[in-house]
């Protein structure tokens, strides 16, 4: 887990945004580049790839006022069909990332 | 059914798409490929260095607006491709670089010549993808192309297994050529939002950026001008999207614009930005760009709306388009106040560039050999100096006729991508600024454009030192000039004949415009020297960090 950095202001809220991914693993690391180039801080991101590739990521980030940019940036990504701010709060999101590691 | 290779289907693939010339360099991990090529007819320059490879590539795309095809080795020749690639993604110019990769059993085994493209290429590209089957290679390309050229274009890395080059393959029908997306439109409320926004401006100006050039939106900029009787501002890459001497057309805003301009738009009450990402270059502080102002922002990538400076009405679509729906909602009335404030500004801001009757100096030899040339010619520029007395004074008459490194900010760029410019535009004289910095960034790509015989000028500035460097060490170090001076000077004249092209150095010339008038209109390459002076600096400047009202001016214009 990275320590949320910058923007410091608002940096104790917090956010999960959901992808739809016509790829799943392929675009692991393109979603995580695009975090990293705009300096998001990234608390998680957890990868559910389906039986042909198609998938979701969930991915916990700190919510400093930028997220409804970053959606439209993470939604131009070749191979993200779809992007949004999810309903879930981050303990779900931790209950999530549990239940995939306990199976 | 097709029975072919992945090589040929990434040769047919580019065929297809209309590419008929490519510019690389060959190796071990892309030979079947070259070996492909040869049996098209496509046309393969050998660059000498593979980032001269990639900006040759952008030169053609630059000009034509069409994605362009570079190609380079795995490992170090896909290193050399990197700075090529990051340059097309700042300056959204449509690229499609196709890299070879060690054969599959090798990846990960830190083979020879094996470096990760895949991930060294995410953050710097549009989109990236690695080959793992011949039978991916026609989506994959098709892909490519599509990725490319639609919405915001950009470059595209398609990374290519030495085996996957050989593998032999059946394929039941080509697919389709890829074509852009056609891109959404504002929704019919946020255009009346921004037609709104704007008839009740009293102060309205626009500022246009590449992706209002790109989109040959500037016949609708300058009715959309018209009609708020606004000026036209442009950024580096919006240079030529109104011809320069159209009454509408203010000049370049930013670090080294126009300083009328820069006071000008401090006081705008309506700031219509057209395909401009509000770039710290051109903004100066954002906090006081343009304080007073309302924002609509026009770009055709959502991503950069509120990115760097919140818009009251942000309008994701292409520039072109968008003001087209959004002008017969725009009523027309004068502002005769603002237009009088303005005229005040330019009066007592006057823009003065030393020299411009002076073939033998900066300014003088570009306006010279601009005239010379004719309203048709092609510019590109390195980065420094030679770049921004460029801007400041080339007559830029339409889009895609001033090519430079504008978000990257590239040193090496001119030289490659004037052989790319002219390659796509046959029969017209393609200019290259650059000073001696640069070009020797890139100075072998000289050996690729004597090879080629092209009529790229090559107009040398040369000043010994990184000249902007040294100017901001001036400015900003307290005149400590560390590292920015060069201890040895090639002799350029005769570097230029080593590599078999003709020269003239304005030195030691009594008829510099005579002088600079055959070199020109000579077929063929050339390089001109000018010996410039290390301390000339280029006016106004904004230091970094300050607002763009706070210039530093020449001393005669301290005033201003």
């Amino acid at each position: 887990m990275q320590k949320p950095s910058g923007h410091a202001a608002k940096e104790t809220a917090r956010a999960v945004v959901e992808l739809i991914a016509t790829d799943a693993m392929d675009a692991v690391r393109h979603v995580a580049a695009c975090l990293a180039r705009r300096s998001h801080a990234l608390l998680g991101l957890l990868c559910l790839p389906g039986p042909d590739g198609e998938g979701r990521l969930l991915v916990a980030l700190a919510d400093d006022g930028r997220i409804p940019r970053l959606l439209h940036e993470l939604s131009a990504l070749p191979g993200v069909r779809e992007a949004r701010q999810g309903e879930m709060e981050l303990l779900d999101f931790q209950r999530v990332v549990a239940q995939g590691l306990a199976a | 059914m097709i029975q072919t290779t992945g090589a040929r289907i990434i040769a047919e693939s580019l065929v297809r798409h209309g590419i008929d010339v490519v510019a690389g360099i060959p190796g071990g991990a892309n030979l079947p490929l070259f070996d492909a090529l040869a049996e098209t007819a496509i046309r393969i320059v050998l660059a000498r260095h593979e980032q001269g490879a990639g900006f040759i590539s952008q030169g053609m795309a630059r000009v034509t607006g069409r994605p362009q095809v570079c190609l380079a080795t795995s490992g170090p020749g896909a290193m050399n491709l990197l700075t090529a690639i990051a340059d097309a993604k700042a300056d959204s110019v449509p690229l499609v670089c196709i890299t070879g990769q060690v054969s599959r059993g090798l990846i990960g085994t830190d083979a020879f010549q094996e470096v990760d493209v895949y991930g060294l290429t995410i953050p710097i590209a549009k989109h990236n993808m690695l080959a793992r089957r011949a039978s991916d290679l026609p989506r994959m390309m098709t892909e490519a192309f599509r990725i490319a050229a639609s919405g915001r274009p950009g470059p595209v890395v398609v990374d290519v297994p030495r085996d996957v080059q050989a593998e032999a393959v059946t394929l039941d029908a080509w697919p389709e050529p890829a074509r852009p997306e056609a891109q959404p439109m504002p929704s019919p409320a946020d255009l009346a939002r921004a037609a709104a926004l704007l008839a009740g401006s009293e102060r309205p100006a626009l500022l246009c950026g590449g992706g209002a050039a790109r989109c040959g939106a500037g016949e609708l900029v300058a009715a959309l001008a018209e009609a708020l009787d606004a000026p036209v501002v442009t950024t580096l890459m919006g240079l030529g999207i109104v011809p320069h001497d159209h009454p509408r057309n203010a000049g370049m805003v930013g670090m080294h614009g126009r300083p009328a301009v820069n006071h000008a738009l401090c006081h705008c009450d309506l700031l219509v930005a057209v395909g401009a990402r509000f770039d710290d270059r051109a903004t100066g502080d954002a906090k006081r760009f343009c304080p007073e102002a309302a924002v609509v922002h026009i770009d055709i990538d959502p991503a950069e709306h509120h990115k760097n400076r919140r818009a009251h009405v942000a309008l994701a679509g292409d520039a072109a388009r968008v003001l087209e729906a959004l002008l017969p909602l725009v009523p027309s009335r004068p502002r005769p106040d603002w237009d009088g404030h303005r005229a005040g500004l330019r009066r007592e801001h006057a823009f003065m560039p030393p020299g411009l009757d002076d073939p033998k100096s900066p300014y003088g030899m570009l306006v010279a050999a601009a005239d010379i040339l004719g309203p048709e010619a092609i510019v590109t520029t390195d980065v420094g100096q030679n770049q921004m007395r460029a801007a400041q004074v080339w007559p830029c008459r339409r889009p895609g006729s001033f090519l430079t490194s504008g978000g990257l900010g590239t040193m090496g760029f001119g030289l490659p991508s004037a052989i790319g410019a002219a390659l796509a535009s046959p029969g017209i004289p393609v200019a290259c600024v650059t000073g001696d910095g640069g070009l020797l960034m890139n100075i072998q790509e000289m050996a690729t454009l004597a090879e080629l015989g092209l009529p790229v000028k090559i107009l040398l500035m040369d000043n010994g030192v990184l000249g902007l460097v040294r100017q901001q060490q001036e400015f900003l170090m307290g005149g400590r000039h560390t590292a920015s001076t060069f201890g040895a000077r090639p002799d350029f004249p005769a570097l230029a004949k080593a590599f078999g092209m003709a020269c003239v150095d304005l030195e030691h010339c009594r008829d510099a415009r005579g002088t600079l008038a055959a070199a020109l209109t000579a077929p063929g390459p050339a390089l001109v020297r000018l010996a410039v002076d290390p301390d000339a600096h280029v006016y106004p400047m904004v230091p970094p960090g300050a607002a763009n009202s706070e210039m530093i001016l020449e001393k005669r214009h301290a005033k201003a």
